[in-house]
């Protein structure tokens, strides 16, 4: 455990160099929720409409935040590591390293985790309720909110380490890297809510496993995921994509660096 | 006229170069298609839904605001097919030295840098999508506008990507003093979202700043706004617009490079 947390602390000092990155990304995100925020508003004023899609006003700028505030969190940075890694075959030098591999990047990403939270949303959260009044803040659903975040930075951290690790037999991995992208972005709910949908695109939706990475932590949190027992399906079945997609890294982890011997790394 | 002549030999050469790069990983080209297929599918269809639950959006009907969005992606994908490389000269090109490199041959420096991802594929996507999507919202909308019109409405598409082009490279110079420049880069480039709606959804601060201060509206919104309107205001100031934005954008990279040379760096 200690050589992990070796891994995090030196990111950490990394990460913590640039510290206008952290207002630069205060700025953009404050600009894409605008953005989204400016829209709905004029949807909302357009017929004088007070409930869309189930949502009223209120409600959908606290899911503009939220998500927004999500989708931030679960951003890992690894991917492009991972794969320039494989691409290059710096993935030979950790092998002789006594250290599992898919650990130490997890480590490294949990650096971005802790800073994006401390120095970007923290200041986002504050901004908000100053430009926003919200009322309650404790009737909202933190805990449960709180579970839902980090299962989903721990799935996300797989997505990133397949879109990485791929590269092992695809070589590039511009291709995955776009792929992966679309389908988070739009299914995740993070652009807009799957209540949106039509329904046979809602209905695949809520199969796939993306929709737990935004969607089901912020309706959680908003209290619109359901009653006490809906509630705990929803982080059941996060916790279920997690095991799925661990094994599923470990086993091409273990494929893949069989293929770097063929390839002589 | 030689040298131009010569430089488009050039262009042809670096693109396809860039080009058969991707192509050569066959399966990773093949979902990168497939990832960009989705992107624009999903982005225009999330207009679509949102006009599922309301007629139209601040007196905004649907093909009008799908008139914008594809106008907007034409000269969004001009320039990507030709600058995407600018974000690497905020990101890594100075902070590695690795920038050096384009000062040593008999081409333009920047042409040169621009060079090594010409013929970006997501460029052309975006550059079709948008041709269709203008096409259908045209026939759609039964546009009338008499054809010298459509004639300056579609002339004004170089001077739309120079907006987009120069205010990337703008940010992007800004490495050159400071290093690192990407994080402001993508604070800015966050704003080019706005336009795919109509600027007047927007707050008073909000369309001043992208009118005046980071030009995006004239990238999309106001061309449309002539065609619509015949207001030949629009296009003039577009074309004012462009012109500054990019002697402004020459004039720092000039100064960027004469400060990376003296530094040495």
């Amino acid at each position: 455990m200690g050589k992990y947390l070796l891994f995090l602390s030196n990111r950490l000092q990394t990460v913590l160099q640039y510290r206008v990155g952290f207002l630069m990304m205060i700025v953009t995100n404050v600009f894409l929720i605008l953005a989204k925020y400016f829209l709905w508003q004029a949807m909302y004023s357009a017929e004088g409409k007070l409930q869309i899609a189930g949502f009223s006003l209120d409600e959908m700028v606290l899911y503009v935040l939220v998500s927004s505030l999500v989708y931030l969190l679960i951003q890992t940075n690894i991917e492009h590591e991972i794969a320039r890694e494989v691409m290059q075959g710096e993935i030979a030098v950790n092998l002789i390293r006594p250290v599992n591999y898919l650990l130490q990047k997890f480590f490294i990403s949990l650096a971005y985790f802790i800073t994006n939270f401390l120095f970007v949303v923290v200041p986002l959260i504050l901004l908000a309720t100053i430009f926003f009044p919200f009322g309650s803040i404790l009737s909202y659903h933190w805990i449960p909110l709180s579970v839902g975040i980090l299962l989903a930075f721990v799935i996300n951290f797989f997505f990133s380490a397949f879109s990485g690790l791929i590269a092992f037999w695809t070589t590039n991995t511009w291709g995955f890297q776009m792929l992966k992208l679309s389908l988070i972005s739009f299914l995740s709910g993070w652009i807009i809510p799957l209540d949106f949908f039509p329904e046979y695109l809602a209905k695949i939706a809520s199969i796939l496993p993306f929709k737990s990475l935004v969607y089901d932590p912020v309706m959680i949190f908003l209290g619109k995921a359901g009653d006490f027992n809906a509630v705990a399906i929803l982080l059941l079945k996060q916790g279920i994509w997690l095991a799925l997609f661990s094994a599923f890294g470990l086993l091409m982890w273990n494929r893949g660096i069989r293929k770097i011997s063929i390839l002589g790394g | 006229m030689k040298i131009l002549i010569h430089y488009l030999d050039l262009t042809l050469f670096f693109g396809k170069l860039h080009l058969n790069k991707l192509i050569e990983y066959r399966s990773d080209f093949i979902m990168g298609v497939a990832g960009f297929l989705l992107d624009s599918t999903m982005s225009v269809a999330t207009v679509f839904f949102l006009f599922n639950f309301v007629p139209q959006i601040q007196g905004w009907s649907l093909y009008q605001i799908l008139f914008i969005f594809g106008f907007s992606l034409i000269p969004k994908g001009i320039d990507y097919l030709f600058t995407d490389y600018t974000w690497e000269l905020s990101r890594r090109l100075i902070q590695r030295g690795e920038f050096s490199k384009y000062l040593t041959r008999p081409i333009n420096p920047l042409f040169y840098m621009l060079s090594e991802r010409f013929f970006h594929p997501d460029g052309i996507g975006g550059i079709i999508s948008g041709i269709v999507l203008l096409f259908l919202s045209a026939t759609h909308l039964n546009l009338t506008a008499d054809p010298l019109r459509w004639i300056v409405f579609l002339s004004l598409i170089p001077f739309c990507m120079f907006i987009y082009f120069s205010i990337k490279l703008i940010f992007a110079s800004i490495a050159f003093w400071t290093t690192v420049s990407m994080p402001s880069l993508s604070a800015v480039m966050s704003l080019a979202d706005f336009v795919k709606y109509p600027l007047d959804i927007y707050s008073h601060a909000m369309r001043f700043l992208l009118t005046w201060i980071i030009p995006f509206a004239f990238t999309a919104y106001f061309p449309t706004l002539f065609l619509f309107t015949g207001e030949w205001y629009y296009p003039m100031m577009t074309v004012v617009i462009s012109i500054s934005t990019t002697a402004l954008a020459f004039f720092i990279w000039n100064k960027g490079v004469e400060n990376f040379e003296s530094t040495g760096t």
